[in-house]
Formats: C-alpha cells, sequence, structure tokens
C-alpha cells in the first residue's frame, strides 16, 4: 500500500521549477519531485554504504572495478 | 535514461554478507561502485528474496542491508510475471527457471539494466534479444 502523501511547501530556484514543470506536467509535478526526492535518498544511501564497506574492507581493486565498468553500455 | 543495477540472490548475500563472502563481495562492490558513479538504481526483484531469506540467521544480514534505503525491492506485479512467463516459453523453459525470468523480466523495467548473478548461463538465454541488458557474472 502506498504511503499517505504530505503536502509540502518548498521553494527552488525559478529555473529549475519551470524546468521541472515543463518536464513533468503541473498536474505530475509531485510525482516528478518524489520520484527525483526518492532517487537522491537512495543514491545517498548507496554512497554512505560503500564508503563503510571501504573503511572496514579496504578499496576496491581497480582491476575489478574496470571489468565492472565494461558492462555498462556506453555514454 | 534509467539504468539499474538488477541484484540476484548471489549478488545480494555478498553485499549483505561482506565479511564472509570476500571474491563475491569485492565484485559485487563493485559493480555496485560503478552504478553509483553512474547514478543507476539498485534493484532486487522480489522473488529474489525467496531464494535468500532462509531462516533468522540469513534473513538479519539481508534485512539489514534493505533497511539502509540503498537497495529497493521491486514488487513482483502482474507486468513482470506476465512478461517472465512470455520470456520462458519464449526459451522453452521451465518453471525452475521462473526467478531467473523474473530477474530479467525486472531488468525490462529500465532503459538500460546490468543483472549481477552468481550463474549468469540461464539469464543469458532468457536475456538473449534485449540489448539493453548487460549481465555481470560475480
Amino acid at each position: 500500500m502506498a504511503d499517505a502523501a504530505e503536502k509540502l511547501s518548498i521553494s527552488m530556484p525559478r529555473k529549475l521549477a519551470s524546468a521541472a514543470r515543463k518536464r513533468a506536467g503541473q498536474r505530475g509535478l509531485s510525482s516528478f519531485v518524489s520520484r527525483a526526492v526518492a532517487r537522491e535518498l537512495e543514491r545517498e544511501a548507496l554512497g554512505q554504504f560503500l564508503q563503510e564497506l571501504e573503511a572496514t574492507l579496504g578499496p576496491i581493486p581497480e582491476s575489478e572495478l574496470k571489468r565492472a565498468r565494461r558492462v555498462w553500455p556506453k555514454r | 535514461m534509467a539504468e539499474a543495477l538488477i541484484l540476484d540472490s548471489e549478488a545480494l548475500n555478498a553485499l549483505a554478507n561482506p565479511g564472509t563472502r570476500s571474491s563475491l563481495t569485492v565484485r559485487a562492490r563493485a559493480v555496485a561502485q560503478v552504478a553509483h558513479e553512474r547514478g543507476a538504481l539498485l534493484r532486487v526483484p522480489a522473488p529474489v528474496l525467496a531464494e535468500v531469506c532462509r531462516g533468522l540467521r540469513f534473513d538479519a544480514a539481508v534485512n539489514l542491508l534493505l533497511n539502509r534505503g540503498a537497495i529497493v525491492v521491486t514488487d513482483l506485479t502482474r507486468e513482470i510475471s506476465q512478461r517472465a512467463g512470455a520470456l520462458l516459453t519464449r526459451t522453452r523453459m521451465s518453471s525452475a527457471n521462473a526467478i531467473d525470468a523474473f530477474v530479467v523480466a525486472t531488468a525490462l523495467e529500465f532503459d538500460a539494466a546490468v543483472i549481477a548473478s552468481g550463474d549468469t548461463a540461464d539469464l543469458a538465454r532468457l536475456a538473449a534479444p534485449y540489448r539493453q541488458i548487460s549481465l555481470l557474472r560475480l
């Protein structure tokens, strides 16, 4: 079941707000912003997790990082 | 473009139990690190939990990892389930491969995805037609 929604009043730079509205449409803005916030929280949590692993287990060998990079599509 | 790193049971276990699975953990960390650098999402298809949650001793580490919020469990929806069935039909694979099919069907939710797995042979058959899916064997 989805969480109940909470209405927030936030401020953001005018240009950013305009770009978000243009991308999401006026009615889809809440969903667009919610997804963006969820992604950022996930990204921060992953960064923190990986840092903790590095502190405990040491750095990831460069050879393994190269191997992992090869499987992702080129940009 | 939404990208995702899809974790199967070996990959999830490797990250949940980093002290006891060293070589798998290094590879799982590497692919997670690259995913983080690219801004990709980390996802575990819900059926994978049926393979790794086998009692309190195993569940505790998995729950601890998932509760951090860095890796999100993707619900098994009707659409994903039916897509998985179509993959099994196309490859003439049996229901014994259902979890692999759910993993590939979940990967297809994204514009591009890497599946990290301990055994990629069956996944490779299922994902063969899809250029947006890559496989990384741990």
